[in-house]
């Protein structure tokens, strides 16, 4: 049924456009051009965080703070398994969709790890990294609690995403 | 993110140095091609989804959607110009149906045409708009959606219901703290001996 959903809501939206006369095919263009500057801004971000993210898994130090980490997210009811998925979380929203990627190949697509994962990526951002840009045109450099409470928000996220998923399932 | 940068680099050089030096090349060079091909996959969702979102904007879909949105942003943001009111619109709506790339423009804007030149400190307001992408409240995880099924997934819809069960506690969380700390800044004695900017304006200093 859900499944549905989405094809539905892209129906509705090409049907209300040519009721109100778009040229969708031109909108269609625009927008997939814009599309296209928007990833090729961001490459250099993704390639170089991601360098970051290699180095530190491949020299094991990923590891050992998930290992480290472990009691509380087992206490947490959190499988382990995400632990360095929702540690980077915060750091890179394109290095946690790499590592996305890797457990969905990993434990296949319908399972209950790759879910939880689907709705930690789904229902959190990148705290430190729109904390750099969301301010970059400003001299604000002073964000009080903004940040504390985003990275609550997240980690709560992880905890309620492990146990909404195990009812609906 | 530029000395969390520098502090993960430099640890894992200094250990890899110690336990696998020559994989320090392989290691990075493989992890900015890696770049490269999620950069396509992404390419790929984002050309898909912007393009259906133009077609909303030319629509006029979005515009409605920031209509029907303003008593929201009101209560959130407070007052506001009606060219913040659009970006903020356009920011909560492209974070809602999962194109937080798409969002992000409007919310460096929306905090730029917020802040004096000189300003130091975030407002509430701005605060507010942080801890909301942080958030992110969404109706369509379109992006995580596209990825379970180009890995062949049976059911990729089965997140949207939980996800937007979690990000909607999580984000009424975010704001009513959000709320609670700004309401706590704007009673305190010092601030309200200068009656001139809007209550959200924060004291200059005075630590944590």
């Amino acid at each position: 049924m859900s499944a549905f959903i989405i094809p539905v809501f892209i129906l509705f939206i090409f049907v209300y456009g040519l009721f109100k006369g778009v040229n969708t095919y031109q909108s269609f263009v625009k927008g997939a051009k814009a599309a296209l500057k928007l990833t090729f801004d961001i490459l250099p971000f993704i390639a170089t965080i991601l360098i970051a993210i290699h180095l530190f898994a491949a020299s094991g130090l990923l590891d050992a703070l998930a290992w480290l980490t472990r009691p509380v997210f087992d206490l947490l009811g959190i499988p382990h398994e995400l632990t360095p998925f929702i540690i980077l979380k915060p750091f890179s929203g394109s290095g946690s969709i790499a590592l996305f990627e890797q457990i969905v190949a990993e434990h296949g697509p319908d399972s209950y790890i790759t879910r939880v994962a689907s709705v930690i990526a789904g229902s959190s951002e990148t705290v430190f990294y729109i904390s750099a840009i969301y301010f970059s045109k400003t001299k604000i450099r002073n964000l009080s609690y903004a940040i504390p409470v985003a990275l609550f928000c997240v980690f709560l996220a992880a905890v309620l995403g492990a146990l909404v998923v195990r009812l609906l399932m | 993110m530029s000395i969390l940068f520098a502090i993960m680099v430099v640890a894992s050089l200094v250990m890899m140095i110690i336990t696998n030096p020559g994989g320090v090349l392989s290691t990075s060079l493989g992890a900015a091609a890696s770049g490269v091909q999620l950069a396509i996959t992404l390419a790929a969702i984002y050309i898909f989804w912007m393009g259906i979102i133009q077609i909303a904007t030319d629509s006029g879909l979005i515009d409605a959607l920031a209509r029907f949105m303003r008593p929201v942003i009101r209560w959130l943001f407070g007052k506001q110009t009606d060219e913040v009111n659009g970006l903020l619109a356009t920011n909560i709506s492209a974070n809602m149906i999962g194109a937080g790339n798409a969002a992000t423009p409007a919310a460096i804007e929306a905090i730029e045409k917020m802040s004096t030149p000189e300003q130091k400190k975030a407002t509430t307001p701005m605060i507010m708009l942080f801890v909301l992408s942080a958030t992110s409240m969404q109706i369509l995880p379109t992006t995580i959606i596209g990825i379970l099924e180009k890995h062949g997934a049976e059911n990729a819809a089965f997140v949207i219901l939980p996800t937007l069960i979690v990000s909607t506690v999580t984000t009424l969380l975010g704001v009513f703290i959000v709320k609670w700390m700004g309401r706590k800044r704007r009673v305190k004695p010092n601030v309200q001996a200068q009656p001139v900017e809007s209550p959200e304006q924060p004291e200059e200093e005075g630590g944590v």
